[in-house]
């Protein structure tokens, strides 16, 4: 291995995603009456074992001329520690907890919670939800955009097309038959499990022994660690009421060619068979009413490698490392 | 993507609780929006109170090389698309810091040196997050 040899690429995540978030600040104080000093919400959970991951992004917005006002709020803590302001704009306004009577406007929340079923764990965190969604912040991201990431939506994009049932790709891409093949050429087959005729024909090959062995089954959620692979997938949907195989979708298994590589984790060297997940990040500020698009920029990007043996590939999930691209 | 949105809701809907219960806060913000416009008369303030149409998106799509057989091309595939809390973008920008830092400063003689200088606890730390 000579030094020489290996051409790693920049990656510029940290100030790329600050960036988006900074372009949707500056935007909402130069498009509101502001009533106060505006800030950015992290919305985080609480204990929060992501903060060594979230801290370089607010220091990156806090390294700026203008520095932002960035404070972190436990999703918890909303109905506490914010309010909306009695106008027709509905502001979301941020009260500092060691200075009560400083208010901030809150221009943009960034959720780093509230993606998974145990951020509410009652009645009062779906009151905080929508304290945050009716109000006028920009919020990183919406709701409606949070409902686009499900699985289901994945699997709608996905699911094989014939002549009978063209890709529904064709309603956001007009005229540009190759654009869409080259786009449905990155997706794996993608199937509901309800009952529909490819749901219907879906369940045969997740029920069968030796089909099952190509996919695995996802359920609607974000954050690793609750897919059911290859040959437990029989047993595993024998065990669930068939009333609740519509909420899993039948994803084809991506096969990557063999890679051999080192793996530290905790201390130890492991070596063997790898696999890698490449992921972009992309940041995207848009107006939902017009569909006008204000900054749409690349930001970098994440390889996890993890052994060949294991399934799921998290790195907070305690399977993955991170790592990095090598450009050959 | 608003578009997208309108895509299957009932089809959505009908797979999950929590996604169903998503959905609902959606309704309400809409509802309420709606009202606002009904009631008000000038256009100032129909302008004033529509509800905020900026959308910010700090998204991560996920992807693996594909290869059925080794006689195929590689492709590339898309794993997932995330759209909240895609994390790890704090830290990736570190460990490409680090990576290009060991080879760098590594003299390289022996791989065991890269791995003593990976194994230092920061570096460690940092690899296994």
């Amino acid at each position: 291995m000579k030094s020489e040899g290996l051409d790693l690429p920049k990656n510029e995540s940290i100030t790329s995603l600050a960036a988006g978030l900074r372009v949707a600040f500056d935007t909402y104080k130069s498009t509101s009456q502001l009533i106060h000093e505006c800030c950015i919400i992290f919305l985080v959970q609480d204990p929060e074992r992501n903060i060594f991951d979230q801290r370089h992004l607010e220091y990156a917005l806090q390294q700026n001329s203008s520095s932002t006002p960035v404070f972190r709020l436990p999703f918890g803590e909303i109905l506490s520690r914010t309010s909306i302001a009695e106008t027709s704009k509905r502001q979301l306004l941020y009260h500092l907890p060691s200075h009560p009577s400083k208010v901030f406007e809150v221009a943009v929340v960034y959720f780093r919670a509230g993606y998974g079923p145990s951020d509410y764990p009652d009645e009062s965190a779906w009151k905080a939800r929508l304290q945050i969604e009716r109000s006028n912040a920009i919020k990183c991201p919406t709701i409606l955009t949070q409902l686009a990431g499900a699985k289901k939506v994945q699997q709608v994009l996905a699911t094989p097309t014939s002549p009978e049932t063209p890709s529904i790709l064709n309603r956001f891409i007009k005229d540009s038959p190759k654009e869409i093949e080259e786009l449905e050429n990155t997706f794996t087959n993608i199937y509901p499990l309800d009952e529909s005729p490819s749901g219907l024909a879906a369940r045969k090959l997740a029920t069968n022994p030796s089909d099952c062995k190509d996919y695995v089954l996802k359920p609607q959620r974000e954050g690793g660690g609750n897919n059911t692979y290859r040959t437990a997938i029989p047993p595993f949907l024998k065990s669930l009421p068939e009333t609740r195989w519509k909420s899993y979708i039948l994803m084809e298994i991506i096969t990557p060619p063999p890679v051999h590589n080192i793996i530290l984790r905790n201390g130890v060297l492991e070596q063997g068979g790898v696999i890698c997940e490449l992921g972009v990040y992309g940041t995207c500020l848009w107006d939902q009413g017009t569909g006008k698009i204000i900054h749409n920029e690349e930001a970098g990007y994440l390889l996890r490698t993890k052994g060949d043996k294991s399934e799921e590939g998290g790195v907070a999930a305690g399977f993955g490392s991170m790592d990095s691209c090598r450009l050959v | 993507m608003t578009q997208l949105h309108g895509l299957t809701p009932s089809r959505i809907l009908e797979v999950d609780e929590f996604i169903a219960q998503l959905w609902q806060v959606h309704l309400k913000v809409k509802e309420e929006g709606y009202v606002q416009v009904l009631l008000k008369i000038s256009k100032q303030d129909l302008l004033l109170n529509h509800s905020q149409n900026l959308s910010l998106g700090l998204f991560r799509s996920d992807y693996m090389v594909h290869q059925s057989t080794s006689d195929d091309a590689p492709t590339v595939k898309q794993v997932e698309f995330n759209t909240i809390a895609s994390s790890f973008g704090g830290l990736s920008s570190q460990t490409s810091k680090l990576h290009k830092s060991v080879i760098r400063e590594a003299p390289f003689q022996s791989s065991k040196c890269v791995v003593d200088i990976l194994k230092t606890p920061l570096a460690s730390r940092l690899c296994s997050s």
